[in-house]
């Protein structure tokens, strides 16, 4: 029994082992099709509520990332409340697009010659773009959000900088440096004749 | 970078094509097009001494310094 259970364990540990993280996040781009009208559904949804004429449809209305319900600004201050509405779907876009992008490039990684691809030198260069450009809404959003927090809910204030973002820009920044020079490194190995 | 691959003009003054040229020195016409056109990086010393071999002529004949301006 305890033979058994050792090579199912062992059987377990190895398939775990085996699993590539670059490959199983490029099979992800099997699925890109289905998640792409997940979200366009989920951003049509919250444009149609942010632009709703009538408060009664908004019993209340949470922002998708902040999770804050803004709807008493509906009424008080409704520029804050589209102001910081399309705040919030500029933030959706730039994840979608940093994940579509992320998706690209680990779909594109040739895993045997993985400085061989120049369009994985692109994805990872509008990777690292996107994150930067997330970061920079980001913060707008927030300051904004902060700032008209102060009359709805004077007590709740949001963190300015999220540096989990900054510290995954930095990372990408880094790697992106290594792939790009890993790239030029082979084609100048290649024009050595 | 001021170096100019004159290949070209050793190979009309030999009366060589480039098919040949690959054969006798045992590189792909690809690369020997790559150094034709001056778009290599760098030439390994074996690769110039067969292509002047199979040329018969000098280094200087197939490069050129020229200052930049």
């Amino acid at each position: 029994m305890n033979k058994i259970n050792n090579t199912i364990e062992t059987n377990w540990s190895s398939k775990i082992m085996k699993l590539n993280p670059v490959q199983s996040m490029a099979s992800l781009k099997n699925f890109s099709g289905i998640f792409f009208i997940a979200a366009l559904f989920f951003l049509a949804a919250f444009i149609y509520k942010l632009f709703a004429i009538d408060p009664v449809i908004k019993h209340h209305f949470n922002l998708p990332i902040s999770e804050i319900d803004i709807l008493p600004l509906f009424t008080t201050n409704y520029f804050s409340f589209i102001s910081i509405g399309i705040f919030e779907i500029f933030r959706l876009v730039c994840i979608a697009l940093l994940f579509f992008f992320l998706m690209k490039f680990t779909g594109s990684i040739d895993l045997s010659d993985p400085f061989q691809n120049l369009q994985s030198k692109t994805f990872l260069n509008k990777v690292v773009a996107c994150s930067i450009g997330f970061f920079i809404v980001d913060a707008i959003g927030t300051l904004h959000l902060n700032y008209v927090l102060e009359e709805i809910q004077p007590d709740l204030k949001i963190r300015l900088f999220h540096f989990e973002y900054l510290f995954i820009v930095y990372f990408l920044n880094v790697f992106a440096v290594i792939f790009n020079r890993g790239v030029d490194l082979k084609n100048e190995i290649d024009l050595v004749i | 970078m001021g170096l100019i691959i004159n290949l070209d003009v050793m190979m009309a003054k030999r009366k060589i094509s480039l098919n040949e040229l690959s054969a006798k020195v045992d590189i792909t016409i690809a690369n020997l097009s790559v150094l034709k056109t001056g778009k290599a990086k760098a030439i390994r010393f074996s690769t110039l001494v067969a292509i002047c071999l199979a040329l018969d002529c000098q280094p200087g004949d197939i490069l050129e310094y020229k200052k930049e301006q």
